[in-house]
């Protein structure tokens, strides 16, 4: 991570920009309750937390920098949604999706029907995501995990 | 290509630290030294 993906600019900058960033070591015995806290078992691993410190998205493992700029929007996406910041929240989520050739964008469209779902509570804009995403990764497990016949239900 | 640095906390920044830095969310990773 720290010899490829940290030193790329844009992933640097963008880490600048919307996060502070917290290095935790396992080796360190002062750091090992955040391994305890997060329920981090595996190294390198990515936490996207609120001023808090509650966790809201985890990424295992290393991913190359085309890989991890959008992992973090994702995860900035998820943070932004809990915190009812929905509009922030897509615009990391539609920048993520707009990418077809990247292999997270289905995961990006899951999630941004979500967040038009909590933002309006109508089922419409959910699933102008959630058709996408079926029509464009049928085969991914993002679409699989939108129920069927989503479009016949009433909206509440 | 040029690189960038990114400036890495090292301490867990007190409540009081992080209310200051309004709207920024925290990127933890965890790694281990080699």
């Amino acid at each position: 991570m720290d010899t490829v993906t940290y030193p790329q600019p844009a992933v640097a900058n963008f880490i600048t920009e919307h996060f502070v960033p917290i290095r935790l070591l396992l080796n360190r015995s002062q750091d090992q309750i955040h391994f305890r806290t997060h329920r981090v078992i595996w190294t390198p691993s990515i936490v996207i937390a609120d001023r808090r410190g509650v966790g809201h998205y985890q990424s295992p493992g290393y991913l190359p920098p085309e890989l991890f700029l959008p992992m973090l929007r994702i995860g900035l996406g998820r943070a932004l949604t809990a915190w009812m910041r929905y509009d922030e929240a897509a615009t990391h989520l539609e920048a993520v999706a707009s990418d077809q050739t990247s292999g997270l964008a289905p995961e990006a469209l899951y999630w941004l029907g979500v967040a038009w779902y909590l933002k309006e509570r109508r089922r419409a804009p959910m699933m102008r995501a959630w058709n996408k995403l079926r029509e464009l990764y049928p085969r991914s497990v993002w679409a699989a995990r939108v129920p069927p016949n989503q479009e016949n239900e009433p909206e509440e | 290509m040029g690189t960038a640095n990114i400036h890495w906390e090292t301490e867990w920044p007190t409540a009081q630290e992080r209310a200051q830095r309004e709207r920024k969310y925290l990127l933890l990773d965890f790694s281990r030294e080699h």
